[in-house]
């Protein structure tokens, strides 16, 4: 059965996944351009590396999103694997809930937080066309609302107790 | 030690053993241990940390050679790697063993990353090996190893996330200085491989003649041509690590055409007739196949990448508080009370990171432990280089053991076998990987020879 939980869920990954698509192309591109303008058009343009430095965070925290929802981040389950199932099934609870309360509070909102310090500030990123810094940590806080949509659609799979995988889902699809 | 450290252990032992993603466990330690500090603003602290460990155009190095990798493996280039190894060596006794390790250490080296070797070239070499009388165990305990040493020769992820948090360490110095340590390493696994197939009685292939030995090279000639574009051009200082890693993926990119190329002069010279299909047409169908798999590959890439950067993110900020405490420095002062002979310190450092290696992954436990462990040993006068690549060396071995290890648990599902079955198989292979450390970390010049050679250091 489809909740509405897990259409939005699906329908972010989607979105999540295209950005990090593009942005990952983007990347090698930008750092490309810089070899090619420094040895073939004589002078290197300014912008590729603060450019890439701000693609690399955006792509790495969108990303680090994408791999919770598909449960791919590295994590020690042996000692997990030693307990009953309903044992289990609890820790998964509660490392949700743990998660969640990570997410909402130190990327959502002290990433919040964070953007707006440096938006105030009118810090700039070096070379990148005046782009404030602030945007660049932008990504903390959005990065921490798909996690905390992600961990709460983990934590009603296991609180209902199902096997299924958000991963195995989006096969179905 | 402070209260606050041990709250740091604590929330972080007790997220690891719940199996939080070590990423989040490192955040949320640091988070907890910062806040009993009384930082204002802890919240922002640790999200800027965490931001600000990332952007980094060093590290940008990582995401490059991952996706060089997966474009790799897809290529098609482990094949022939695999036939001009095969050349080489398959007509010794026991020949395909040499094979698979020394396409190991091409393709490791080239690749970067054990798990691509394990499933490109286990996947091809213990099926043919058990076709000629090896034994499946054999094969995947060998396999399981021999990827490993593409972790310690150049280039290699692991050692830019060394040089991320180490401090006077260059990405060129430590290349360099992985290359005879993970010859040694190889070469050690050979040692194992002709003991065993003399007592096995493994046969030998035939010695393919001179022609095939020189079609192999020029087959194998760009795939192998990548790494000296990596390496000639990060120590010419044409690129830096990060170029010379974004260099490899638009060659890795063309590699399929490459080949297809050089498979269009021989099938010219070989027929001596023209190329009879329309060769636009197939070059067509071709770049259509190889293009229609890179949104897959690009997604891989960008997860790999995430997975890594988030923990070097969250390790940045623990890098923080450990420093802010002086942790590193209070426990070198304990380390060396028990002894200041520097012997006994390393076979500590040793044997802690044995016992890490065989519960945490390789990236997060260089990243806890290299700040911990580093100031200790650069008080007894080692170069961070050399124990960068001793903690790897380590750590290889921490992959090929249960109960968490990802090279020996992916070798036993590309070998379709079972982890108690390999284990008996895996031991003279661990004993290869002990002695090599041991070399690696009492014989300095095995890893400063080279790069002080090519006056990296």
């Amino acid at each position: 059965m489809l909740t509405l939980l897990t259409i939005i869920t699906r329908i972010l990954t989607r979105i999540l996944e295209c950005v990090v698509i593009l942005a990952v192309a983007m990347l090698a591109i930008d750092v490309l351009w810089g070899v090619f303008s420094r040895y073939v058009l004589g002078n290197q343009s300014t912008w590729t590396e603060p450019l890439a430095t701000t693609l690399l965070v955006w792509v790495s925290l969108l990303g680090g999103a994408l791999a919770y929802g598909d449960r791919s981040h590295l994590g020690v389950d042996y000692f997990v694997n030693l307990l009953d199932p309903d044992a289990r099934r609890l820790n998964r609870v509660l490392v949700q809930l743990f998660v969640i309360g990570f997410s909402l509070l130190v990327m959502v909102w002290g990433g919040w937080c964070l953007v707006a310090e440096r938006l105030a500030s009118g810090q700039i990123v070096q070379g990148l066309f005046g782009l404030p810094r602030g945007y660049v940590y932008l990504a903390v806080p959005i990065s921490g609302v798909f996690i905390t949509i992600y961990a709460v659609a983990q934590l009603s799979q296991a609180l209902k107790g199902e096997k299924t995988t958000f991963d195995q889902d989006l096969q179905e699809v | 030690m402070e209260v606050e450290a041990v709250l740091l252990i604590v929330v972080f032992v007790t997220c690891l053993l719940m199996d939080v993603p070590i990423a989040f466990a490192i955040a949320v330690a640091t988070f907890t241990a910062i806040l009993a500090l009384g930082e204002v603003s802890t919240e922002q602290q640790v999200a800027w940390k965490m931001a600000e460990g990332i952007e980094s155009f060093p590290l940008l190095a990582i995401p490059f050679f991952i996706l060089a990798g997966n474009l790799m493996g897809e290529g098609g280039m482990a094949k022939r790697l695999m036939n001009l190894a095969s050349s080489l060596l398959g007509w010794l006794p026991g020949g395909l063993a040499y094979v698979n390790t020394l396409t190991c250490m091409l393709f490791g080296s080239i690749s970067g990353s054990a798990a691509a070797a394990i499933s490109s070239i286990g996947g091809f070499m213990i099926p043919e090996m058990k076709q000629r009388g090896y034994h499946k165990d054999f094969s995947t305990a060998l396999t399981t190893t021999a990827a490993t040493t593409g972790l310690l020769i150049p280039p290699s992820n692991i050692m830019i996330v060394y040089a991320a948090v180490a401090e006077s360490t260059s990405v060129a110095a430590i290349f360099m200085a992985g290359v005879l340590p993970g010859i040694v390493v190889g070469l050690l696994i050979m040692a194992v491989c002709l003991i065993l197939s003399i007592t096995a009685k493994y046969g030998a292939g035939d010695w393919p003649g001179i022609k095939q030995l020189l079609r192999d090279v020029v087959w194998a000639t760009p795939s192998l041509l990548l790494i000296l574009i990596v390496i000639g051009g990060i120590l010419g200082g044409i690129f830096s690590a990060t170029e010379a890693a974004a260099i490899a993926v638009i060659y890795a990119f063309f590699i399929p055409a490459m080949h297809w190329g050089l498979e269009c002069i021989s099938q010219a010279l070989h027929d001596k007739t023209l190329y009879e299909i329309s060769i636009i047409d197939d070059a067509v169908v071709r770049s259509r196949a190889w293009l229609i798999k890179m949104p897959d590959i690009l997604l891989k890439t960008g997860k790999t990448n995430a997975i890594v950067m988030l923990l070097i993110g969250a390790s940045q900020a623990m890098g923080w508080f450990l420093n802010f405490e002086q942790i590193p420095q209070q426990i070198s002062t304990r380390l060396l009370a028990i002894s200041d002979n520097p012997i006994v310190i390393l076979l500590i450092i040793n044997l802690v990171l044995l016992v890490v290696g065989t519960f945490l992954d390789m990236t997060p436990a260089v990243l806890i432990f290299t700040p911990i462990f580093l100031p200790v040993v650069v008080k007894l006068g080692m170069h961070p280089v050399h124990f960068g690549i001793v903690m790897i060396a380590n750590l290889c071995i921490g992959l090929c053991t249960p109960p968490v290890g990802t090279c020996l648990f992916l070798g036993c599902s590309v070998g379709n076998t079972t982890i108690a079955r390999v284990s008996r198989s895996m031991l003279p292979f661990y004993l290869a990987m002990l002695i090599a450390l041991l070399l690696i970390t009492f014989i300095p010049s095995l890893a400063m020879w080279l790069p002080a050679l090519l006056e990296q250091i």
